[in-house]
Parts: structure tokens; C-alpha cells; sequence
């Protein structure tokens, strides 16, 4: 895009935040900023004129401009809140392992043990897939599993079932990040501004959510996969390289990962934060050379940054009461459980087929937080939901990358997509809500 | 401003190079350019981003070391990885052809820097 267009997209939303705040609405000043600050982020969010994390920026500045009745530490403190924190941390243990290999390891010595029958491999690529995504971003989980299987695509000659393979890993990649709180961004998002509210939710309250609702993405979408894409062979061979012994280094990472994630899920018998556990291998990997400079600069600050952002527009609603001045004019109390269920898993869904993932869960998590009709719930449904949204290859960064493999098409990808869609909604609805009810609680 | 020379042993003047890749564990890429004639030293590049003609191959490479917010900017960073690729190829050939720069590449950057 073009300085001129950024400019005059950007001068045209700001016009769009100044009518809305000038709207005949009877609230107070406070609440008639912030809603033109939601409005503007909103928009900017939506039309992606400028990058994500600089409209994370555009809030924290328009606020600690605006809203000079609050110290700006209150807006500030989101940049650097626990979750940023455990957050990094997942950043530095994920560059690790891509750096020694060891993602790549892995993915090899469950390959080589998978049986050479198409389902098996399907299921086992998508499951290696998943695992990896819990720990390491969707995006470079989605590119080294693609470049292991570049051989066996190659020399696949069953062009559908080659589809099926490709599209297996991008939806692998989106559900396996909902299984750990740092396995993607919306997570993060819904445990900042739930604690916020005072609920919080430990690493492994959150895996024992996550988790099962992952592995009940990756068996659904095997199977649809598997049956859309029917395989003609009945045998799959993958060429993998011979095994290399561990390397000292390697082994090494491993260990350092290994133990934060066995401190991470057992905070509740150590009592230190997750915040606390993620800053081990930040000090062990930086500290001791494993991981550079270069290393330091390339880790996902604009993600960081863009979760930063929506924990500070979601400090901003809630402290000034525009939440729940929203809230109050839909009248939750109207819908049944079930029916706000469908209406937010329904937006979520829409919403993220079109945008950022992470930009929608900032956007609705914080009016979640605020519906007197299950809150806790209702921000968890569309933490959850936004990882379920691959339709189109704009959906999400990895489905992209396997549509850049030139092997798929569009409908390909939407026809899946769309199926995967309506059953995480049912899911939500006669499911989903239920396990978070029971697991995390009825608030 | 942009500059385009092809590179020539210092020692030899001979531009038939090769191209010897050092890949070492947790450190970047160098090229270690040699003359193939003298068997000179000519220069050492370090590499950010390795591209070769498998260029979704080299695509993965690049995206696995890095974030992305959302699907529609990947969406257009891959398109423009593979097309911008080409093009600069093609410009970068013709430039040469045209123009080619006589200064020799220390100045060529110094002089970019300084610029910058």
C-alpha cells in the first residue's frame, strides 16, 4: 500500500473515531473516548492499513493522551503484564529449539515410526504438527513440517490425497495452538484480561482445557480430510534422512525445555508463576550463548507488542465502564447460555476468517469479560473459536503458507474450512461450554 | 540510488568465482568467494536469507524464522517474496548491463551508508 493510501485510510478511520465520539449517546467522557478509541483500533484492526502492532501503539497513545485522569502506568503495565511475560518466554524455548533442530528431530523420529499407511501418516503428520504448535509459533510449525514432507509430496503421484496431506498441516498447526497458553496469541489474550478481572488461570488449568479440545480438532479433522480426500495407494513411504546421534547442545536444549515445561505445569505444587518459570530459559539461553543477539531481535516483538495492545484497550473499557455500558445495551440476559454461545462462536468465526486472530480476540474478549451472563465461559468460547476459523488462505499465516505450495487451490482449502467451522461451532455448543464449565468454572 | 557490479578476483581480475557455503551450527550463513583461476580470496558475504531456484523451499525457510500477525499480510509477503525475487533478478542484470557501477564494492556500500 502506498504512503498516500496509509494516510488518507488512516486520516478517513481517525474522522470515523471523532463522529463516533461526538455520537448523542449519554455516557461519560471517559467512556465516550474510549469507545472512539475502540472504534479507530477496530477499523485499523479490520482494514490492516497499518501493521497490527502499530495500531497497538495508536491505542496506548490515543489513551495516555485522552484519558489523562488515569496514571499512564495504567495503560503502560499491559506492555509488560505476566502473560507477555510467559509469552516471551514460549518466543525464546521455540528459537531454541529451531535453532538446534530439535522441532525438526522430533518430526523425524515420529515419522520414522509411523506406519507406511496413508491414514497413519496423515494422522501422525497432523499430530507432530499439533505438538509442535503448542510450543512453537502456528507459522514456523506449518513451515517445517511442509519442508519434511517436500520429498514425499514430490514424489506423490495421488494429487488428492496430496491436497489433503498439505491442507493437514496448516489446520494441525491452528488447532494445536489452542492447547497451551502460549501456543497462540488469543490464549494469551483471554488469560491477560481474565486476570485482570481477577480470575486466573494457571498453565496447566489451561492445557486441561486446551488440550482435549485439540486433540478432539486434530481426530475431526483427519477424518474429514481422510474421507474428502480419499487415498487411491494403500501404502506411503516417506524418505526421511538417517538418524544423527544427539549433540551435546542439543540435548542440552532439550533439558532446558523440558524442565520449564515441567515447571510450568507444576505451578500449583511450586507456587511460582508461569511469568516466573518463563524467565528460565530467557536468562539459561541468552545467559549461557545458546541464543545470540540476532536471535534476541527476531523474536515475535510485534506480537508481543499487538497482545500488549489489546491488553491495554481491554484496561481502558474496563476502567472506564465502557464494557459494561456496552454489555447493558445488548441485554444479555435476554439469550439463553446456548444462544450467546452460538451468536459469539458465529462472530468469532466470521470475524477471524477475514482478519487476525489475535486482533479479533482483542476486540471481544474485553466486552466478554464484561456480560453479567457467563463471562468466564463466553471469553474462553472465543479464544478457542478464533483458532478454529480456516477457510481461506487469509485466515491464518499458515494457511497461507500451504497455499503458497501452489498444490492447493482456494475451494480446496474453503471446503474443508467451512466443514471444520460448523462443527467447532456445534462443538462449542454442545460441548465445549460444558468442558470449560467444569474444568475452569461457571463464572 | 541503486549501484549493480559483478564481482572480480582483486588479484586476478578474473571473474570466474566460486562460491564455497560455510553452514555452522547457531551462527549465519557465509560464502566464502574465491577465484577459480588464482584461488584467491575475494570476499565473504554473511547471509540473512538464503534463496535459491526451489524458491518455495527457500520460502519455507524464511517464514519459519519468523511471526506473522495475520494471514492476509503472509498472504502478500509470499506473494511478493517469489515475484520481488525475479524482478530484482532481472533488474539487477539489466542495471549491469546498462550501468555497471566502476567503484569498488567497499565504496559502493560506504557510500550507501552514508546516504542511509
Amino acid at each position: 500500500m502506498s504512503k498516500r493510501s496509509v494516510i488518507l485510510g488512516v486520516t478517513g478511520i481517525l474522522i470515523v473515531g471523532i463522529v463516533v465520539y461526538n455520537l448523542p449517546i449519554s455516557i461519560p467522557y471517559a467512556q465516550k473516548v474510549t469507545l472512539s478509541i475502540f472504534t479507530i483500533a477496530a477499523l485499523l484492526w479490520m482494514t490492516e492499513i497499518i501493521p497490527l502492532h502499530a495500531t497497538a501503539f495508536v491505542i496506548v497513545l490515543l489513551e495516555t493522551l485522552f484519558l489523562r485522569d488515569f496514571p499512564i502506568g495504567t495503560f503502560f503495565h499491559s506492555f509488560f503484564e505476566p502473560v507477555i511475560i510467559i509469552f516471551l518466554g514460549g518466543f525464546v524455548l521455540a528459537a531454541a529449539f529451531q535453532k538446534y533442530g530439535v522441532d525438526s528431530i522430533l518430526a523425524r523420529v515420529i515419522l520414522s515410526k509411523t506406519p507406511p499407511t496413508p491414514f497413519a501418516i496423515l494422522l501422525s503428520v497432523m499430530f507432530i504438527t499439533a505438538v509442535l504448535s503448542m510450543w512453537i509459533s502456528n507459522t514456523a510449525t506449518t513451515a517445517l513440517m511442509i519442508g519434511v514432507l517436500i520429498p514425499v509430496l514430490r514424489e506423490l503421484e495421488d494429487k488428492r490425497f496430496k491436497k489433503g496431506l498439505i491442507l493437514s498441516i496448516p489446520f494441525a498447526a491452528n488447532v494445536g495452538g489452542i492447547a497451551t497458553p502460549i501456543g497462540t496469541p488469543p490464549n494469551a489474550i483471554a488469560i491477560g484480561i481474565l486476570a485482570k478481572n481477577g480470575v486466573d488461570i494457571s498453565f496447566l488449568k489451561w492445557m486441561e482445557l486446551g488440550l482435549p479440545i485439540s486433540i478432539f480438532g486434530i481426530i475431526m479433522i483427519s477424518i474429514l480430510l481422510y474421507l474428502i480426500f480419499k487415498p487411491t495407494a494403500h501404502k506411503l513411504f516417506i524418505p526421511l534422512p538417517p538418524k544423527a546421534p544427539l549433540k551435546a547442545n542439543q540435548k542440552q536444549v532439550i533439558a532446558v525445555g523440558i524442565l520449564t515445561i515441567l515447571l510450568w505445569l507444576t505451578g500449583p505444587l511450586h507456587g511460582y508463576s508461569s511469568a516466573v518459570v518463563a524467565l528460565i530459559p530467557i536468562v539459561i539461553f541468552f545467559g549461557f550463548g545458546y541464543l545470540r543477539r540476532e536471535d534476541f531481535n527476531s523474536i515475535g516483538w510485534d506480537i508481543l507488542m499487538l497482545v500488549g495492545g489489546g491488553l491495554a484497550l481491554g484496561t481502558a473499557m474496563q476502567q472506564t465502564g465502557l464494557s459494561s455500558w456496552i454489555v447493558s445495551q445488548i441485554d444479555p440476559t435476554r439469550f439463553g447460555i446456548i444462544w450467546l454461545v452460538v451468536i459469539f462462536t458465529s462472530v468469532t468465526l466470521i470475524f477471524t476468517t477475514f482478519m487476525s486472530n489475535s486482533a479479533t480476540a482483542n476486540l471481544l474478549i474485553p466486552l466478554m469479560v464484561s456480560l453479567s451472563v457467563s463471562p468466564l465461559i463466553l471469553s474462553i468460547v472465543v479464544a478457542v473459536s478464533s483458532s478454529f476459523a480456516m477457510a481461506l488462505p487469509i485466515s491464518t499465516p499458515p494457511n497461507a503458507i500451504a497455499y503458497g505450495s501452489g498444490e492447493i487451490k482456494v475451494k480446496d482449502m474453503a471446503a474443508v474450512g467451512v466443514l471444520i467451522e460448523i462443527i467447532a461451532l456445534l462443538f462449542m455448543v454442545f460441548a465445549g461450554q460444558y468442558l470449560i464449565k467444569f474444568l475452569i468454572g461457571g463464572l | 540510488m541503486a549501484s549493480a557490479k559483478r564481482e572480480c578476483c582483486p588479484d586476478c581480475g578474473s571473474m570466474e568465482l566460486i562460491n564455497n557455503i560455510c553452514i555452522r551450527e547457531g551462527e549465519p550463513i557465509k560464502v566464502f568467494v574465491q577465484c577459480s583461476k588464482c584461488g584467491s580470496f575475494v570476499a565473504r558475504y554473511t547471509v540473512d536469507c538464503y534463496t535459491s531456484n526451489k524458491r518455495y523451499e527457500s520460502l519455507l525457510q524464511f517464514v519459519s524464522k519468523r511471526c506473522f500477525e495475520s494471514g492476509r499480510i503472509t498472504s502478500k509477503r509470499l506473494k511478493s517474496f517469489d515475484e520481488d525475487i525475479m524482478k530484482e533478478f532481472e533488474h539487477c542484470k539489466q542495471q549491469i548491463k546498462e550501468s555497471e557501477e566502476d567503484k569498488r564494492i567497499e565504496e559502493i556500500i560506504s557510500e550507501s551508508e552514508e546516504e542511509r
